[in-house]
């Protein structure tokens, strides 16, 4: 009795696990298609920090994004990094935008 | 040409291009200040804004007042005038680096060094002081420096803060540079420094109030309950820019050193009284 019931165990368990490998199998197909794509959020996030840096005006968490998309890029959850790059680049972007408004919006704020 | 370069130029030129009446000389700057906040506290002395948030906290002040009888910074006082005594391996002391041998001369800090064409603060000055005389600089956050300038502040209470501009081009643009810093916006959360502490001066800000800029610079180094330690001044500067989510620059980096140059300008004529207890 007890050897049926760990033979049908087993075979329930090879059913199971094929179609449960097949889209794994396949995600990974895919973010291999992704991986430059990946590899590139992160270069543009990091010269839209090194930018806003330059202009002094560089955000908190901006770095810190970036090393989270590069870790979680290195542990292969690309889909992760890919939105923490974004968030990088898009805070970059933001800082200088913003320093260049306030080269000019500074003044009208000066106790007169 | 780089980013910075870009923002400056841009600066610049709508400068050059800008009415003449935005451009208040800094004493133009200063009695503006001063009387924004006269205008805005009607019941409060000007004397009074060297306290700090205990100007216009009651509650807060009867606290503080209560702290101020055994007061927390004592301790650093004593280091301070141990360590400004204290000859160093080359048989010269602290005295004489400063005017009139130190060490009361708080109020005459940041000035515009000429030579150097930057800002030295009080703390700068301390360790320039230390590496002419072959010793090595202190951390900018030690409890060594932190003791000299409170020994220094201490020695100065009562002094009537006297922050010098020179006719100097370099002067004049370190404290425009300070002045474009204390009102621009940062990080974010899209705050400048004037919009907590000068339109929301007084206000709340989740369970305290805002204090007022003018005098913040009379009182520091603080000792903070909350660290449990003293802090500078730049350390109150580099907690302000991280709160509103902007990466911090480096204690006595040239921004805060500017900052400070602007800052403590627009308290002239208002005394020292630090070092300061805060919460």
């Amino acid at each position: 009795m007890k050897l049926r019931i760990f033979i049908l165990l087993l075979a329930g368990m090879s059913l199971c696990s094929a179609p449960c490998r097949l889209p794994a199998q396949q995600e990974i197909s895919g973010l291999q298609v992704q991986e430059e794509q990946v590899a590139s959020a992160i270069d543009a996030a990091e010269t839209a920090r090194q930018n806003a840096a330059e202009a002094g005006a560089e955000w908190l968490q901006t770095n810190d994004l970036i090393r989270d998309a590069r870790e979680a890029f290195g542990n292969g959850q690309w889909q992760l990094a890919l939105s923490l790059a974004q968030q990088a680049e898009r805070q970059g972007q933001l800082a200088v935008e913003q320093a260049l408004r306030e080269s000019v919006a500074w003044r009208e704020r000066v106790v007169r | 040409m780089n980013m910075r370069n870009i923002i400056r130029l841009l600066s610049l030129g709508l400068c050059l291009s800008w009415p003449v009446y935005i451009f208040g000389s800094p004493e133009d700057d200063r009695i503006a200040f001063q009387a924004y906040f006269q205008a805005r506290f009607p019941d409060v002395p000007i004397s009074e804004y060297v306290n700090g948030i205990y100007a216009l906290d009651e509650n807060a002040r009867e606290q503080w007042e209560q702290i101020e009888e055994f007061p927390p910074y004592e301790f650093a006082v004593e280091n301070g005038e141990l360590l400004f005594n204290r000859p160093f391996a080359n048989g010269s002391t602290y005295s004489e680096c400063f005017d009139n041998q130190g060490p009361g001369v708080r109020q005459l800090y940041p000035r515009f060094d000429a030579e150097r064409g930057e800002v030295i603060t009080l703390e700068l000055a301390i360790n320039l002081c230390r590496e002419v005389n072959g010793e090595s600089a202190y951390s900018y956050n030690s409890d060594e420096l932190n003791s000299l300038s409170a020994y220094m502040a201490w020695t100065s209470r009562g002094n009537k803060i006297d922050v010098v501009i020179p006719n100097d081009p370099g002067a004049l643009a370190a404290y425009e540079s300070g002045k474009q810093f204390y009102y621009s916006k940062r990080g974010q959360l899209n705050f400048a420094c004037s919009d907590c502490h000068v339109i929301s001066a007084g206000l709340y800000v989740r369970a305290d109030h805002l204090s007022a800029s003018l005098g913040h610079p009379s009182h520091f180094p603080v000792y903070r309950s909350k660290f449990g330690k003293m802090i500078s001044l730049h350390s109150r500067f580099y907690g302000c820019v991280r709160d509103v989510r902007a990466k911090p620059f480096e204690e006595q980096s040239v921004e805060y050193r500017n900052l400070e140059y602007f800052l403590t300008y627009m308290s002239n004529g208002l005394i020292v009284n630090g070092p300061g207890a805060r919460k």
